[in-house]
């Protein structure tokens, strides 16, 4: 898995490329740690994204709470996408 | 072999309208579990991340025997994995109603005049969310009475309910549709799988700052979830893996290791008495991170008599 962060202002975007599950959600988890302060909006970027597990929704939702629902996710292929309708959490994230 | 999202995925695949009905309470859920740090801020998350993890062991756990359970059984298990909790962040005004209605909180306060609200729930939270999804049932719409009595069945079975009782936990609850709600065993599920989210993702890094801890009790809980780095579900046992640097909190983690392997012990019995399943997992094995060594061998025989 591949991460990259861009901060611009208060606004972190963050490309994730490969499979973010269990053993690729901790690296995510303190990159997160460390850019969030001063952040406001999170922009995952999921063109590149081919599976995300419940590990790594679990982050993403941990991000939508930290940050009071200011995270969009962009790109999602329909297997990712799949994934959110399957467990409800579709109707949470600002999927795009 | 992962099964990750199998419940979720049957669910929705062969009952669309339920698992619609799950999704919405998903939703739901999200603001009624945030309530628990009115009262408990320090406290280790009981938020929906804790709800996704218990759903994914129950998952693991369940493994290929999803073949066996039937729709209506998966939706309980999931509506508990998401209630089980909701007794942790009720209104003053819900805990003052439901205590009159429970005996033995009554009994407790009268017994004990100086305990604290918080912990008063903290003791029967698992009896005030038996108690929340009764009260506001038409809020998570459920298909029937026999649907929310086996939910909150089995969210109130996650800690301290008797599994062995018939009246309780029929072994077999018949919905007018024919299908079958095997109680004790997703009861089980949600006490076992409660338990085993104990690894360090439980309060993932960058929602807690540890520096704000300053309750001894509210450190030491903090350290032991970061020093247990992984739980996984293996093909016959759960094994846990730990670093041990910190001496400090080595004895509270072995007694967290015993309090585990009682747990998994008694579910197992449940689960092998009491139901048409069987756990592929027989014990729980904790491993030294550092050097891979087995450092606590649990045998579900030795816990339970």
């Amino acid at each position: 898995m591949e991460i990259k962060l861009q901060k611009e202002n208060q606004k972190l975007t963050v490309t994730v490329c490969g499979r973010l599950n269990s053993s690729t959600v901790p690296e995510l988890e303190v990159l997160l740690k460390e850019n969030m302060e001063d952040t406001k909006e999170i922009v995952f970027d999921f063109h590149n994204l081919e599976y995300i597990s419940s590990a790594g929704l679990r982050v993403l939702l941990a991000s939508y709470k930290k940050l009071a629902g200011k995270v969009k996710i962009l790109g999602a292929n329909s297997t990712v996408t799949d994934i959110f309708k399957i467990t409800g959490m579709a109707a949470i994230f600002d999927v795009d | 072999m992962s099964f990750d999202f199998a419940l979720e995925t049957k669910l929705m695949t062969e009952a669309p309208q339920l698992h619609k009905l799950f999704s919405d309470n998903v939703l739901c859920c999200q603001n009624i579990l945030i309530k628990y740090k009115s009262f408990f801020p320090t406290f280790t998350d009981h938020t929906s991340l804790h709800s996704l993890e218990v759903i994914a062991f129950c998952n693991e756990l369940v493994g290929f025997m999803i073949d066996k359970l039937n729709c209506d059984e998966i939706f309980v298990l999931l509506m508990a994995a998401y209630l089980h909790d909701s007794g942790m962040g009720i209104s003053i005004g819900d805990f003052e109603d439901f205590s009159a209605q429970m005996p033995m909180v009554i009994a407790y306060r009268n017994e004990n005049p100086e305990t604290d609200i918080s912990e008063v729930i903290r003791i029967f939270h698992h009896e005030f969310s038996g108690m929340f999804i009764k009260k506001y049932r038409m809020i998570f719409d459920f298909p029937s009475e026999k649907h929310l009595w086996a939910i909150i069945q089995t969210s109130r079975g996650h800690r301290k309910t008797d599994l062995y009782d018939d009246a309780e936990y029929p072994p077999e609850l018949m919905l007018d549709n024919g299908n079958v709600i095997h109680l004790p065993f997703l009861s089980a599920l949600i006490r076992l799988t409660d338990e085993l989210d104990v690894a360090a993702d439980r309060n993932i890094q960058f929602m807690f700052d540890l520096r704000s801890l300053k309750r001894q009790i509210d450190i030491i809980a903090f350290n032991k979830h970061i020093s247990i780095r992984e739980v996984s579900c293996l093909e016959d046992s759960v094994r846990l893996s730990v670093d041990f640097s910190n001496e400090a909190i080595r004895q509270y983690l072995f007694e967290d290791f015993e309090k585990l392997a009682r747990t998994f012990a008694q579910c197992i019995d449940v689960i092998d008495k009491r139901s048409p399943f069987k756990l592929r997992q027989k014990r729980i094995e904790v491993y030294d991170c550092q050097s891979d060594e087995m450092v606590f061998p649990s045998d579900a025989g030795t816990f339970f008599h």
